[in-house]
């Protein structure tokens, strides 16, 4: 277990590496803890519990969550990534725990109730295999000699082994692997080590454990659990030529091949002593937020792939404009949508409806005939529904056809940068 | 006019024990007021000196007092039905601190039980509506009590609070778990310590902790759960060693690069920030992050270091 082929300086205190090893961690926007399997404490010896929806618990002033421990086992790496921070051109400080340190973190944070568990990820040392085995080495311990029965994310490295691999999806609770661009090329010339087709083998592998976990054997016995809240990957935004309308479609069909629970997108943000090869530039906030709502509508509310991408200017998802309102002004002739009749598919469609608003709908028409009040009743934007809508005292005539719509559905977002200021600051 | 006095910190089991004694009797909502032992006055839910000891608010006074009207028959006469979404609603709106919920409940459970059976289902009814509120808070105080509470340990047993010494003092995952004890002091907005209590019972069974609050304290002993709403406790001045290392890992967690004020107070309302020590680390981070954005926007590349070359893989 101790530092090999790199040394770290044996002086820096565990502060010390703690504030290197999360700031190395950091551009992984992954942080959920939903979906694991539900247990608790209650007969074991160690601490911990798990199930249901996950719990953010805190929040950090760029907005997102803390949910889990997340650091690097050590930001020494032998690859060369040019958006990385930790990749082995840059001068950053390095830094690495060791086991016990990982562990005392991990079990000292939960206790005090900070986290939910830990999210593991590291620089490849070594090989790939040598770096995967000391992260699955952390797992089994927090696992089998603590009892620790909270929440476990594990980094996958592609080019471990598959036997490493089971043995990963055997401790954690969810693995990913991030395909980091959108494009097998982008990635050649960004991440010259990494290799599209080893990151979709990898993810095949991993669904199979996941989907063979789920079956039952000739006797009747389940299987061994294997990374219960399945697996996730992340896509870095804005750091090479891709548009939306690919990045979209990727989505997709990860979505499809693999079965992923999520795709996490990443604005492409600064990071200190960054690469010549990669110039930075404005974390494309707002491009980022608009790419979420459209994993949304493909998840939750039945649209497909190409009927958001179909939509798009030069590939483009639109900043001032939602991209369920976008989808409606480029196919008027949908609507009205009758809240009284038409079915729930139908229904979702409609700009300013979320599932919430839906249901509510559906639970109501069934015993009278909805009108305007009686929505406003159930819906704060029903501003923004109205044009798309029909009920018992209302028709929108002809609203739908209005070019004014557009102005009316849309943020106020005039011009990219100065307009992402307005919105966060 | 029927008086109804509930006792102080209601709950769902015990105003429906009531309840359904009222609507056999067949009294309108409107004929009836209700009393809890704890609603007399805000004084739970603003905590005062004077206040904190308060023995007698928590009397358990179940019995009816019926004034004018006849005597309630058994209970056990004509059931009552209701939908289960009602008893799942009303287990959680009965927390709420308001006055009105035991009112808004009976009101509902009239109409259910006279001749809108399908109430719960129209949400645009302005009780039902209400009713989703009161639920909606209720759900989000105990998911953020579950998120926000943070322990710190002590030495000895909860009455006499000592701040652990060590400077460092991590965990030591040597020592049995069962023989160390935790302290939280945290203000929920609506009496959720129960179901706060069996939360916290599941996750951390193996220790012995404390949440106090100013309504009462949860206590977990490893084998027994004991919420006290008589005993108020002052939210002590604790904080152990780890708060140091957690302070460091939530600066360092945070992005520069990206602000979104907006959205962290969203999640983490600035009521909750004075009981969790590393939001004091707000103001300077937002402030000093668009400098540390601009100078990493414009820093010079840099020399790759002189083992990046030597880094390679080895199979």
């Amino acid at each position: 277990m101790e530092n090999q082929t790199l040394i770290a300086p044996k002086t820096v205190t565990l502060n010390g590496k703690l504030k290197i090893l999360a700031d190395a961690a950091k551009y992984d926007a992954s942080c959920a803890s939903s979906g694991a399997q539900r247990r608790d404490s209650i007969k074991g010896a160690g601490m911990g519990s798990a199930g249901g929806t996950g719990i953010c618990h805190a929040y950090t002033p760029d907005g997102r969550c803390i949910s889990l421990l997340k650091i690097l086992l050590t930001n020494y790496c032998i690859y060369d990534c040019h958006y990385c921070i930790n990749r082995k051109s840059s001068n950053v400080t390095r830094a690495r725990f060791s086991v016990e340190e990982v562990i005392q973190l991990t079990l000292s944070f939960y206790q005090r109730n900070c986290i939910e568990g830990l999210f593991l990820s590291s620089g490849i040392i070594r090989s790939p295999d040598y770096t995967m085995e000391q992260i699955v080495h952390i797992a089994s311990q927090l696992r089998e000699v603590h009892d620790f029965r909270g929440y476990i994310h594990l980094k996958t490295i592609p080019d471990a082994s598959p036997e490493l691999l089971a043995l990963a999806g055997r401790y954690a609770d969810r693995l990913s692997i991030n395909v980091e661009l959108p494009s097998a090329d982008s990635l050649r010339v960004l991440a010259p080590e990494k290799n599209a087709i080893s990151i979709d083998r990898a993810m095949a592998r991993i669904r199979t454990g996941i989907d063979s976990s789920k079956e039952k054997s000739i006797s009747g016995r389940c299987a061994p659990k294997f990374a219960g809240a399945g697996q996730s990957t992340q896509m870095i935004i804005g750091a090479d030529q891709s548009n939306d309308s690919h990045i979209l479609q990727r989505s997709s069909q990860l979505y499809k091949d693999h079965r992923l629970r999520r795709v996490y997108y990443s604005a492409f943000s600064p990071i200190p002593d960054a690469s010549s090869q990669l110039p930075l530039i404005e974390p494309p906030l707002v491009r980022e937020h608009r790419l979420y709502q459209s994993d949304w509508l493909m998840r939750f509310y039945g649209f497909s792939a190409r009927e958001i991408v179909g939509t798009l200017k030069n590939g483009m998802l639109d900043l001032e404009l939602d991209p369920k309102s976008a989808w409606a002004l480029s196919n008027r002739q949908f609507f009205p949508v009758n809240v009284n009749k038409d079915c729930r598919e139908r229904l979702l469609r409609v700009p300013g409806f979320g599932t919430t608003t839906v249901k509510r709908i559906l639970e109501a028409r069934a015993y009278c005939r909805i009108r305007v009040s009686d929505l406003q009743g159930m819906n704060s934007a029903l501003k923004r529904s109205l044009p798309f809508v029909e009920a018992a005292d209302w028709h929108p005539g002809a609203a739908i056809e209005s070019t004014a719509l557009r102005d009316r559905l849309a943020t106020g977002v005039k011009n990219t940068i100065p307009g992402q200021m307005r919105l966060f600051a | 006019m029927v008086i109804v006095k509930l006792p102080a910190y209601c709950t769902f089991l015990e105003w429906r024990l009531e309840a359904r004694a009222l609507i056999q009797n067949d009294i309108q909502p409107k004929h009836i007021e209700w009393h809890a032992a704890d609603s007399e006055a805000d004084l739970l839910w603003a905590l005062t000196p004077e206040s904190s000891n308060r023995s007698d608010t928590n009397v358990v006074n179940v019995n009816c007092d019926i004034e004018g009207t006849a005597a309630i028959t058994s209970s056990e006469s004509t059931p009552i039905m209701v939908p289960a979404t009602f008893v799942r609603y009303g287990k959680l709106a009965i927390c709420h601190k308001s006055k009105d919920k035991f009112d808004l409940l009976y009101r509902l459970l009239w109409r259910i039980s006279h001749d809108e059976p399908h109430i719960l289902n129209m949400a645009m009814d302005a009780d039902v509506k209400k009713l989703g509120i009161y639920c909606k808070s209720v759900r989000r105080d105990l998911h953020k009590m579950t998120a926000f509470v943070r322990f710190d340990r002590v030495a000895k047993s909860p009455n006499q609070l000592f701040k652990t010494e060590h400077s460092d003092s991590l965990l030591n995952i040597a020592e049995p778990l069962n023989e160390q004890v935790f302290y939280s002091w945290f203000e929920p907005e609506h009496n959720v310590l129960a179901q706060a209590g069996e939360f916290f019972k599941k996750r951390f069974s193996n220790s012995t902790w404390t949440i106090a609050t100013p309504i009462g304290s949860i206590h977990w002993d490893t084998a027994r759960l004991t919420i006290d709403h008589s005993t108020l406790r002052e939210k002590p001045e604790l904080h152990d060693g780890v708060v140091a290392l957690w302070d460091t890992y939530y600066a360092s967690i945070f992005n520069p690069g990206r602000i979104k004020l907006k959205a962290m107070h969203a999640e983490m309302p600035r009521k909750y920030w004075h009981n969790m020590p590393e939001t004091r680390q707000i103001s300077a981070l937002a402030s000093e992050a668009p400098a540390r954005k601009q100078s990493m926007l414009a820093a010079e590349p840099s020399t790759p270091p002189r083992w990046a070359k030597k880094a390679t893989k080895q199979n």
